[in-house]
């Protein structure tokens, strides 16, 4: 029975083969035609999809493609060089671009700090002060910029106390690194060693080094100990931090960690994660340093203020410089040099008449300050007519019996004296330099005899002989200059005369006080051109036309004798021999 | 490059620290400093196509007074018992110190014989020596004064790590 159900089942089988190859052709090339037919189609509906799931599931198309990859940019960069520079060309550029920019930008940061490390004073009192503290300089500024940082973060294999990675900020740390971490895996068997297991049951670990300088914060996981060595006050945040740290790198690196023989590679990739941990805070100050410069601005102003002070001064005594040239028009006063001297002084230069106003009083009333001026003075007589006038006010005012009147242009006295204070007068009038009129300002003195006239007439003898000599000396020395061949008389020749008709009167009046008589001789003269006689007439002719206004003046024609001396031969005098000269003849009068 | 924490162990005054001084700064000084703690050293050693940074442990010697710290080797890779031909009693405690390491870790032993410039005095056969030196893996006999095998010591010590390594 089951031989015959065997049978059947194999009859059916072969059956069925023989359909299937008439269905599908020899080894299905029925079907492979078909569906070579429309490969493409079928392929390429389910190509993408077909690489994605392929890849998720084992990964293994991308070490396919990765050899294909490599050979066709290999073969175009080969082949197709100048497309392939094109489609390169615009990456590169900028990639160059922002490369080049970062490092300008780097170096004129690195510069500027280097300068302000360098030439300003915070910078050499930090260098001095590292040098006496004993500290690397960048250790310095570290701890004085930064309220923390973090210098350097070891990951170190916790049962060997081998260096896994390190990283920092100063390269000079890392040289050494792989010693510190051998150390610090020592003092922490140590102290584990030392001191009993905690409540726990588990090992004393170090979890904190301080030293002068660094805190080392240690983080301990079960096959790796992160170690962080921190300048300034380290905040908790920076323990966190690593702890986050360590348990990230337990959980990326769990199976080479487990597996360390010794071979540090597998943890090259760890950098990112511990350059995280180098953080640092700025100090406030430094913080805030570049927003507000005061220091800058105080210095800004300090210097506007310090200029605007200087040209306010400069403004000050240049206009007291303007001020003071009018001390020149002051009479008695001449300036003789007036300049700024440095910012606060005026260098004054000047002479004075001693009866001019002082120079002092000049300046209080024109309010220019007498603590900035340096006044050189020298005194010089003047012959101003203010000046002169001054002096004869002085003059006057120690004769209590006159006073000055104003008088045509000039001055007069008017008023009664004595002989002897007339003389008194007289001689200080005459002493005044520049004072040529003095018969007119004293015409008007009026002199009456002291109550004693014996005792006067004694007392006054001599003082009215001397101012006779004085008078007959300048009636003496007057002359009277006439043009060539002529007897006119000039408008200054006028003048003269009426001066020395004073001069006459005034020395008859006194005469007659003293008895004495006086003649005066009036000698014509001519130059030398032209006949004698013609110039011995012209001689006489001259003494006679002075002596015409003379005695029209006033003076007693018996007190006059005009002669012609004819010609005077000095033919170097030229014009000057042409006049009249003065002679006084006196006599002592009989005492009837 | 690969890196290896090697233990210098023995008693008090065979040596280590000179060993040390002589293998990685070439110098030997007289004035004996007693050890306390650890001292930690590093020496790369160039092999034909690699190498190997050694940081060698010098752990203070070890006496009745002062007992072994298992904490110490741990991790090590390799550990090198200093004994003194001088003092048959170095060579009791170094025997002893192996015996102790042996019991928290299986890693391989040198023995270092010390001060080959100085005359044998102990009495010990050179047929005990052998017997007792069976447990290690190489024994070598050392000057830290004259330099003698000391560079050859640390140099089969490298070699044998980077092979152990499959380097």
């Amino acid at each position: 029975m089951s031989s015959q159900g065997s049978n059947n089942e194999h009859e059916q089988e072969l059956q069925l083969h023989a359909l299937r190859q008439i269905m599908f052709g020899k080894n299905n090339q029925h079907l492979c035609d078909a569906l070579r037919k429309n490969a493409k189609e079928i392929v390429s509906d389910v190509f993408s999809e077909a690489l994605k799931d392929r890849q998720d599931k084992d990964g293994s198309v991308k070490k396919v493609m990765a050899p294909l990859v490599d050979k066709s940019v290999e073969y175009s960069v080969t082949n197709r060089k100048e497309q392939f520079v094109g489609y390169l060309y615009p990456i590169v550029g900028s990639v160059v671009r922002k490369s080049v920019t970062a490092f300008l930008s780097e170096f004129i940061e690195r510069t500027n700090q280097l300068l302000e490390n360098s030439l300003t004073i915070k910078g050499i009192t930090w260098r001095i002060r590292a040098r006496q503290a004993g500290v690397p300089y960048a250790n310095y500024v570290a701890s004085q910029t930064f309220n923390y940082r973090v210098e350097q973060v070891f990951l170190i294999h916790r049962e060997t106390g081998l260096l896994l990675r390190n990283v920092s900020y100063n390269q000079q740390y890392s040289e050494d690194a792989d010693l510190m971490s051998s150390m610090l895996t020592a003092i922490n068997d140590f102290v584990s060693d030392s001191f009993k297991p905690n409540i726990d049951g588990l090992e004393q670990t170090l979890s904190i080094v301080k030293t002068d300088d660094f805190t080392l914060v240690l983080k301990a996981g079960p096959s790796a100990v992160l170690v962080a060595a921190v300048t300034g006050n380290m905040p908790q945040k920076i323990a966190d931090q690593l702890q986050l740290t360590i348990e990230e790198l337990h959980s990326l690196y769990e199976k080479q960690l487990l597996e360390f023989e010794g071979d540090a590679a597998p943890f090259a990739d760890c950098d990112q994660q511990l350059t995280d941990c180098l953080v640092s805070e700025l100090k406030e100050t430094v913080k805030q340093k570049k927003s507000k410069p005061w220091m800058a601005w105080s210095i800004l102003l300090f210097i506007t203020f310090g200029l605007s002070y200087y040209a306010y001064k400069l403004w000050l005594v240049q206009d007291y410089v303007q001020r003071i040239q009018a001390i020149n028009k002051q009479p008695g006063v001449m300036l003789v040099q007036l300049e700024r001297n440095g910012i606060q002084q005026i260098k004054l230069d000047v002479l004075r008449d001693p009866s001019a106003t002082p120079i002092n009083q000049w300046l209080s009333e024109h309010n220019v300050p007498e603590k900035i001026i340096s006044l050189t003075e020298k005194s010089y007589l003047s012959l101003e007519p203010q000046i002169v006038q001054e002096r004869v006010n002085a003059v006057a005012a120690q004769f209590a019996g006159i006073t000055v009147v104003e008088k045509d242009e000039s001055i007069g006295l008017i008023g009664k004296l004595n002989p002897k204070q007339f003389n008194e007068l007289n001689l200080a009038l005459s002493k005044l330099p520049g004072l040529t009129n003095i018969q007119n300002i004293i015409e008007d003195v009026e002199i009456v005899e002291a109550s004693r006239p014996e005792q006067v007439s004694i007392d006054n003898s001599a003082g009215i002989n001397a101012l006779i000599q004085l008078k007959i000396g300048q009636i003496n020395s007057t002359a009277i200059e006439f043009t060539i061949d002529s007897i006119e008389l000039s408008p200054q020749a006028q003048e003269k005369l009426s001066a020395v008709t004073a001069q006459a009167k005034s020395l008859l009046r006194l005469a007659s006080k003293v008895r004495l008589d006086v003649n005066f001789l009036l000698m014509g003269a001519s130059d030398s051109k032209g006949s004698q006689s013609y110039n011995e007439m012209l001689s006489v002719k001259r003494a006679q036309a002075v002596k015409d206004v003379i005695q029209n003046n006033g003076i007693p024609a018996d007190k006059l004798n005009a002669i012609g001396i004819g010609v005077i031969d000095l033919p170097a005098a030229g014009n000057g021999t042409r006049k009249v000269l003065f002679n006084v003849i006196t006599t002592q009068a009989s005492q009837q | 490059m690969i890196q290896k924490k090697i233990c210098l162990l023995g008693a008090s005054g065979v040596g280590k620290t000179s060993l040390i001084k002589q293998y990685v700064e070439g110098i030997f000084s007289e004035k004996y400093l007693t050890s306390i703690g650890v001292k930690i050293d590093k020496k790369l050693v160039v092999c034909e196509d690699d190498s190997v940074q050694l940081m060698l442990w010098d752990i203070e010697g070890i006496d009745r007074y002062c007992g072994f710290q298992p904490k110490y080797i741990r991790g090590a890779s390799a550990l090198i018992i200093v004994v003194d031909h001088t003092r048959s009693q170095s060579l009791v405690e170094g025997i002893e110190i192996f015996r102790l390491a042996r019991d928290v870790s299986d890693i391989p032993a040198i023995l270092v014989i010390n001060k080959s410039d100085l005359n044998t005095a102990w009495h010990w056969s050179d047929e005990e020596l052998l017997d007792l030196s069976r447990p290690f893996s190489h024994t070598f006999r050392t000057s830290a004064k004259t330099g003698e095998n000391v560079e050859q010591l640390f140099s089969v010590l490298a070699q044998h790590l980077l092979s152990e390594a499959g380097r």
